[in-house]
């Protein structure tokens, strides 16, 4: 497990009302959410707020996933 | 019986150039897969009104195929908007000509009623309130009638008024829900073919009914996103701020239809964004003031032009974007105008935007004006009626002006990179109120 993962998990949880500390990390949020795409790029914002981390705009539409979005919160981990 | 309400749903655009540029567009594409998805509330509130003895079945259907087997029923009820129109009488010629009684109604139908008639057993004119009904009895005893009308006023009050029957859309594989608050709109612009030609004033719901409505509707599916079916949803502010708090405890993500002075309203603003709303669309139809001369009785667009930017910015600054909405071909626009929507665009970073070209409706104060002027386009009929594409002469353009000025514009605002901007924009939005 990645070292912000929970934090993810948790701040995702707040946002969306729904327990997500055992969802898979390759389960679609954006679907298991069922979010229009106005709010996954809210989503997406509060990710960025959180972790002063930013998304690229030509991939706003890929991140769904726990993994794509740990892949930019915590890059040098992913690449393991 | 049995008795089956088709709705002629999709999106048309016959131009072959723009119809094959708007499949690559991304936001093009995206609005017109919300548009194609959303379900025909008309029919819906027939099926409610329909008595109970009568088994209803709900079908859309996104394009005729004339070889498809006929679904059977006792009884058609097809509804459609004016581009469809022309499939909608292909599918209810082939149903009478099985036998089964067809009958026809709904926008267009109202304005062309004459029209209809000849496709149809019984043509249903304005809302379905106080006539489909006593159309339904009258079938029943082998009695139908070739015209109802239905009512253009009363139609939310009791004993006219139904809650749609929702639970028809359940198993869709859209999450798009409608539900309407109103009909008509106190603005009555000249190229409207919307509600406003259904009733004789502005008619509103109650908001406990809407509110009833909602949660009725939020059984049907999962995650549901809500589009007001109105065309002006906050004509009466202190109405929208009680449902705008009513509709605040529901957690949901909704969009409607507007005009731009809600902007002027700083605790509807607020209730606004604190309801869920994602979007609301404004009609703004052309940036220059000048160009909006004659567009409502009024004046009211014109008077309102010179403040489109800051209210923009005031609505967005919420969380909640604006679809602007800009109309090419005015009386006054010239081949300059695609430049100056392209730079409007811009400089009021509106989060989406549509564009569509001046559509004369059949039976619209706007196609009586251009058939008095010689202006609408032979053999450009209802069908071409699909916002896209031109039928009738500009003044200020040739039609082949303008149909290439639209097609620059759409590339100019609705590619890849746009889009991409436009939604780091309203994620900065977000950022900034958190």
């Amino acid at each position: 497990m990645q070292e912000l993962e929970p934090s993810l998990r948790s701040l995702l949880t707040n946002l969306s009302g729904k327990d997500l500390s055992g969802v898979d990390r390759d389960e679609d949020l954006v679907e298991l959410l069922g979010m229009d795409s106005l709010a996954g790029l809210r989503m997406l914002a509060m990710i960025e707020k959180a972790y002063s981390v930013r998304f690229r705009d030509d991939r706003l539409h890929s991140y769904r996933t726990l993994r794509q979005i740990l892949a930019v919160i915590e890059p040098e981990e992913e690449e393991e | 019986m049995r008795i089956g309400l088709i709705a002629m749903s999709g999106v048309r655009v016959r131009n072959p150039a723009l119809a094959a540029l708007g499949v690559t567009l991304p936001q093009f594409v995206n609005r017109g897969e919300v548009i194609a998805s959303l379900p025909s509330l008309g029919l819906l509130t027939v099926a409610a009104l329909t008595p109970d003895a009568a088994e209803v079945c709900y079908r859309e259907m996104s394009e005729h195929d004339p070889d498809a087997a006929l679904e059977p029923f006792d009884l058609v009820g097809i509804s459609s908007f004016t581009a469809q129109m022309n499939e909608a009488y292909a599918l209810a010629d082939r149903y009478r000509a099985a036998g089964t009684k067809v009958v026809l109604g709904g926008l267009h139908v109202t304005l062309m009623p004459d029209e209809a008639a000849l496709h149809a057993d019984a043509i249903v004119l304005y809302g379905a309130e106080g006539a489909w009904p006593r159309l339904v009895e009258d079938f029943g005893r082998g009695a139908l009638r070739p015209r109802y009308e239905g009512l253009r006023t009363g139609v939310f009050e009791p004993p006219n008024y139904v809650k749609p029957r929702f639970d028809l859309l359940a198993g869709r594989p859209y999450n798009r829900i409608t539900v309407q608050t109103s009909r008509g709109c106190p603005l009555d612009c000249e190229f409207c073919a919307a509600s406003i030609r259904l009733t004789s004033s502005f008619q509103q719901k109650s908001v406990e009914r809407v509110l009833d409505e909602i949660r009725t509707a939020r059984e049907v599916t999962e995650h549901p996103f809500f589009e007001l079916a109105d065309d002006n949803t906050f004509v009466n502010k202190k109405w929208g701020k009680e449902l705008l708090r009513g509709l605040a405890p529901l957690g949901l993500r909704w969009f409607t239809e507007t005009d731009i002075s809600i902007a002027d309203d700083d605790e509807l603003l607020d209730l606004l964004a604190d309801s869920g709303c994602g979007q609301v669309l404004i009609g703004f139809e052309s940036p220059e003031a000048a160009d909006l001369a004659g567009i409502d009785p009024t004046g009211w667009k014109q008077k309102r032009s010179g403040q489109y930017l800051e209210s923009i910015d005031k609505i967005q600054s919420r969380g909640v974007t604006v679809n602007g909405c800009f109309i090419l071909g005015l009386d006054h626009h010239t081949p300059e105008i695609f430049q100056q929507v392209k730079d409007f665009v811009d400089r009021s970073r509106l989060l989406e935007v549509q564009v569509t070209v001046l559509t004369p409706f059949p039976g619209t104060p706007l196609h009586r004006r251009l058939a008095r002027e010689g202006r609408l386009i032979a053999g450009h009929g209802p069908d071409r009626c699909t916002l896209f594409d031109v039928t009738f002469r500009p003044q200020g353009m040739r039609v082949d002006e303008l149909e290439a000025g639209m097609e620059w514009l759409f590339r100019e605002i609705y590619n890849e990179n746009e889009f991409n901007q436009r939604k780091r924009h309203y994620m900065e939005i977000v950022k900034k109120k958190m």
